[in-house]
């Protein structure tokens, strides 16, 4: 009986041996889910791409297996440390392109142009980044060809924020408004604008303060070259049309001087501009010449603001600012009639004679006519 | 009778004052009638017509500064000058075009002597500030950019899409 019972006691211990083994998945110390090996350390002070972090898929099986995996996303599993590794969590720039405001990447932009960053980050340490102050930062420069020192702050105020970095975690943030994730950038500012031609490198910062603490500081930053040109401004087409240049009130034509004109009137044609030789230079001698006193406040004033872009051809009926109170609708630089009130009272002409009709019957009459005169009522 | 006449005269008086009383109420609103009509339809008097409403409005107070700022010229210091002459020579005169920029185009009229902005976005703050990082770029400072002179206006096509807003247009660059 004694030696029965000893007998028991051990195929009792062999079982729970046997029980914790398959419930552990034969694997004491690993548990299931995605382990990402430490990457390489290198300074990213170059554009060169970043080798995507080899990843170890750890199964719910016994059978280990290490192959290349998708980028890994964010998870909140605490992940245990493969064993060789130094702890800590290591962000990286991943990847940094320039986008223009539809998203597009690009690394040529126009002079003005506004250019928006679209920047990658990637934990690819072996612990989970969490800043003391609730967000990591990180900062966008315009123009830093050198490393940037920690600390340092956009220089033209593009900081991007997030919170905690998961072990693995990977997000890429646009700024243009198509994103993605464009909420991660502070203070609505998405983009800047350089105004003088040239090569110049933008800079991607994460954690720029290092107020998270990471085993490699080294590889926070990624650069980007990029280009300003100046597109070739564009060139006035020649005139087709006959008529001579400097003719009082030439007929109208169907020219549109080169697409500078529509033709959206009832007469359907260049009534303002028909020989194509109106220019804001040529303009401003003709009201010189007509009523010296007032070319000023004609030019500078009336014009822009009844006729907005100086339009020769400006036409306006109904729309938002209402309806004329004349049915033939208003014409011209200086928004008349078509002979309502007198034979001055016509913008359908070319402009020199517009010029000259709203010159005369505002001697005739007042400034009352045209609303945007209302400072000289 | 004689208390049928004593009866009688008050009521004949009474009408007459009412009637005295109620021509001058009526003369006096009609008075206020047509100043109001005439304050709520300007441009509408001794028969002429405002053809109509601008689409945008401008701000008049700037508007007048703007006139006197074309027409009292301030110097501008050496070096700006030197950059603005510099901008200037390679201006087409044909098409008056300085520099086409997304939101603005930067023109310079030479026989006015100015440098205007065509602003052709809604975004009119961003458009004038473009143009202004635009000229400080080429060295004119924040000073002499107000004393080029530069002025803006709305292009056809965003005065249409300003026309449904409030906004009253003011031609001037802010910080002047």
């Amino acid at each position: 009986m004694r030696g029965s019972g000893q007998l028991y006691i051990l195929l009792i211990l062999g079982g729970i041996i046997v029980a914790s083994f398959i419930i552990t998945g034969g694997s004491i110390g690993l548990r299931p889910g995605t382990y990402t090996a430490p990457q390489t350390q290198q300074a990213t002070t170059n554009n060169s791409p970043t080798t995507p972090p080899v990843s170890t898929q750890v199964s719910s099986t016994p059978t280990i297996s290490t192959t290349p995996t998708t980028p890994p996303v964010a998870t909140n599993t605490p992940t245990p440390i493969p064993q060789g590794t130094a702890v800590g969590a290591d962000l990286v720039v991943a990847d940094f392109k320039l986008t223009d405001s539809t998203g597009r990447v690009k690394t040529r932009f126009a002079v003005g142009e506004a250019i928006y960053p679209l920047v990658t980050h990637n934990n690819i340490g072996t612990a989970q980044a969490l800043s003391p102050v609730a967000y990591v930062y990180s900062q966008i420069y315009d123009n830093y060809p050198t490393t940037a020192p920690v600390g340092k702050k956009s220089d033209i105020g593009i900081t991007l924020r997030n919170g905690q970095y998961s072990v693995g975690y990977r997000k890429s943030y646009g700024a243009a408004p198509v994103g993605p994730h464009r909420g991660h950038y502070k203070d609505n500012k998405y983009s800047w604008k350089r105004f003088r031609p040239g090569t110049f490198t933008a800079r991607a910062f994460v954690n720029y303060d290092n107020k998270v603490p990471e085993k490699n500081f080294s590889n926070n930053q990624r650069t980007v070259t990029y280009t300003i040109y100046q597109p070739p401004t564009p060139t006035k087409k020649p005139s087709p049309t006959s008529p001579p240049q400097g003719a009082v009130n030439p007929a109208p034509s169907t020219n549109s001087c080169g697409g500078k004109y529509s033709m959206n009137n009832p007469m359907g044609k260049n009534f303002g501009d028909p020989v194509c030789d109106m220019t804001k230079s040529n303009l401003y001698d003709y009201l010189k010449q007509k009523d010296s006193a007032n070319a000023d406040y004609w030019y500078y004033t009336v014009i822009p603001c009844e006729a907005p872009g100086y339009n020769a051809n400006t036409y306006y009926r109904c729309g938002g600012a209402g309806c004329t109170p004349d049915p033939a609708g208003a014409w011209g630089l200086y928004q008349m009639g078509r002979g309502r009130n007198g034979q001055y009272d016509h913008g359908d002409v070319a402009w020199r004679q517009q010029t000259i009709n709203a010159v005369t019957y505002r001697r005739n009459a007042s400034w009352r006519y045209w609303a945007c005169a209302q400072s000289r009522w | 009778m004689d208390e049928v006449i004593q009866n009688q005269k008050p009521q004949s008086r009474l009408p007459v004052k009412n009637i005295a009383f109620l021509t001058a109420c009526g003369l006096l609103l009609a008075v206020i009638l047509f100043i109001i009509l005439i304050r709520l339809l300007p441009g509408t008097t001794g028969g002429e017509v405002a053809q109509s409403t601008p689409p945008v409005q401008y701000d008049v107070k700037r508007q007048e500064q703007l006139l006197s700022i074309v027409s009292d010229r301030e110097v501008l210091n050496e070096e700006d000058t030197l950059i603005r002459s510099q901008i200037k020579q390679g201006v087409d005169p044909e098409n008056e075009i300085v520099i086409d920029l997304p939101t603005v185009t930067i023109e310079y009229v030479a026989s006015p002597d100015v440098f205007q902005g065509a602003i052709k976005t809604t975004e009119v703050n961003e458009a004038k500030e473009d143009a202004v990082a635009w000229f400080e770029e080429q060295g004119i400072s924040r000073e002499g950019i107000c004393k080029l002179p530069l002025f803006f206006y709305l292009t056809a096509e965003a005065a249409e899409n300003l026309s449904k807003t409030k906004i009253i247009f003011d031609p001037l660059p802010t910080q002047c």
